[in-house]
């Protein structure tokens, strides 16, 4: 089986996984703000409630305004060394990711994309995938 | 309207103590933080028994550190307030000290810090919303994104952003209270460990445990208990802010201390040249550049030319960070803005030695704190 390792998070329309393009799964309030991830406790904003937030996949293409080489790391996530992320996406928020690229070939402002990648199984057996951002149109 | 800290009564710092800034040890967090508060009440020329109310901040300690501590000065049955926001924890102490002999409601009040590393869980991981990658930014990793951008949109080198720790290193070097005490050269700190994007364990703040004490009063106050009024520093502002949705999420930590800045010196009626020293919250490098230049004391994309022509160094136009600041100096988190004024105070008063800023009148002290909270204070002698 395929399992989404955070699907609360993002999702995809693609039915195989790997590689396949993720959507994330963030919210728009009657305000007009658009935010991920995606809750109904109050629009950030405005301070809307419940009845004016409505989830709203945003696509996973954006923009890169940073990235990291990690050396370093504690308190949970993946073991370093691994590479982050700032993205800039085209719906609006910035987020903060996982990069499926290494630090050397990235530019602030490269066109980004996100998508699942293969993390490893679980206790079950199943094949767990976790989203990465990418160049776009980056190497498969 | 509103009152500000300047249209309560005046307010004024008569007090400082420390204990030294160090690597975790055996030390009991009692012993760290009554060093502080001996110091302070010994350099005002006070008893305990003239200290109204006392201000605790601490943010890694278990909860309720003040009485255990505190009593031991003899237990005078004053209140005492507990105190947690973050790095800016002391910060939020003396704050909450100002206002309350600004307010007239004591006279002589005690705001200090102490703290001992220690994990503690952040709420935001706790409030039930998912999130993409959060966990796997460290605030390291936070701040070493935001180098990442700022280097890449103004050529600043690697080499560059570390100058900010060289400055640091040598003010340290001359600051007895400081966790790190030695000068280091450019290749020293480049050459240490590697911890994420492009900073060395050199450029990051080493996170340990000591304490900071200050003691605040009014003018009754001073004349009451005999202080010397030569030696007292007044607090002209206290500014305090919180995140909001800004159009550029990613300087969220630069656009508050834009915001927060522009309030205290607003308040005391100043304008960004006039400060002759800042102590401000440089855990890791990067932060230093983008907050003198969010705090308008140099233009956008500057920082670095004022830096290389020592505009902030010891006997610059602007100090930053004489004390050595959270990448040299240390930050043990509760009494890390308290140390702040602290080091202020004690450059007002013409009392630092070797690392005197010269002509030092005004200076404005900054924290922020993760969640995101920033805390910006004046004070002018």
């Amino acid at each position: 089986m395929q399992k989404l390792l955070n699907p609360g998070v993002y999702d995809t329309e693609v039915a195989r996984y790997d590689q396949a393009i993720a959507e994330l799964r963030g919210g728009r309030c009657a305000c007009g703000y658009t935010y991920f991830p995606m809750q109904a406790y109050g629009c950030e904003k405005c301070g809307a409630t419940e009845s004016s937030l409505t989830e709203k996949r945003l696509s996973g293409r954006g923009t890169l305004v940073a990235s990291a080489d990690v050396h370093l790391h504690f308190g949970g996530g993946p073991k370093a060394p691994f590479v982050v992320g700032t993205i800039e996406l085209d719906d609006g928020p910035t987020v903060r990711a996982l990069l499926a690229e290494e630090k050397a070939g990235l530019t602030i402002g490269d066109p980004m994309e996100a998508i699942l990648t293969s993390v490893g199984e679980n206790e079950e057996g199943d094949e767990n995938f976790d989203l990465r951002f990418r160049k776009l149109g980056g190497a498969k | 309207m509103a009152n500000h800290l300047k249209d309560l009564q005046a307010v004024y710092v008569v007090g400082i103590g420390f204990h030294k800034y160090q690597f975790i040890s055996e030390t009991p967090y009692v012993v760290l933080g009554l060093a502080a508060a001996r110091e302070a009440l010994s350099d005002a020329g006070v008893d305990w028994t003239d200290i109204e109310s006392a201000h605790v901040a601490s943010a890694l300690l278990p909860m309720a550190p003040g009485r255990a501590m505190l009593k031991h000065l003899g237990a005078t049955g004053i209140p005492i307030q507990h105190v947690e926001n973050a790095s800016a924890s002391g910060s939020t102490a003396f704050r909450n000290a100002c206002i309350e002999v600004g307010a007239g409601m004591t006279d002589v009040s005690l705001a200090m810090g102490v703290d001992k590393p220690a994990m503690v869980a952040f709420a935001e991981t706790q409030t039930g919303v998912p999130n993409l990658a959060e966990r796997s930014i460290a605030p390291f990793t936070h701040f070493a994104l935001l180098a990442d951008r700022y280097s890449q949109k103004t050529g600043l080198s690697v080499e560059d952003m570390a100058l900010v720790a060289v400055k640091d290193h040598l003010n340290a070097s001359k600051n007895p209270y400081a966790q790190h005490q030695k000068e280091r050269s450019l290749e020293k700190i480049l050459g240490g460990k590697k911890i994420a994007g492009s900073f060395t364990s050199l450029q990051c703040t080493p996170v340990g445990e000591g304490a900071a004490a200050v003691l605040i009063a009014s003018e009754a106050g001073i004349k009451r208990l005999g202080i010397d009024p030569s030696r007292v520093i007044r607090v002209t502002a206290s500014a305090a802010g919180s995140e909001k949705v800004y159009d550029d999420a990613a300087s969220f930590d630069a656009a508050l201390t834009k915001d927060t800045t522009e309030d205290a010196l607003k308040q005391a009626g100043l304008s960004p040249q006039d400060i002759d020293m800042v102590e401000l919250h440089d855990a890791f490098t990067i932060e230093e550049l983008e907050y003198v230049e969010a705090m308008g004391l140099c233009g956008e994309g500057t920082a670095l030319q004022h830096l290389k022509e020592g505009a902030f160094d010891i006997g610059g136009r602007c100090a930053v960070n004489a004390s050595g600041g959270l990448i040299a100096m240390g930050h043990p988190i509760g009494p890390t803005g308290i140390g702040q004024i602290g080091e202020i105070t004690r450059q007002l008063r013409g009392e630092a030695g070797s690392r005197q800023h010269k002509d030092a009148r005004k200076a404005l002290a900054h924290m922020v704190g993760i969640g995101a909270v920033c805390y910006v204070h004046i004070l002018e002698k």
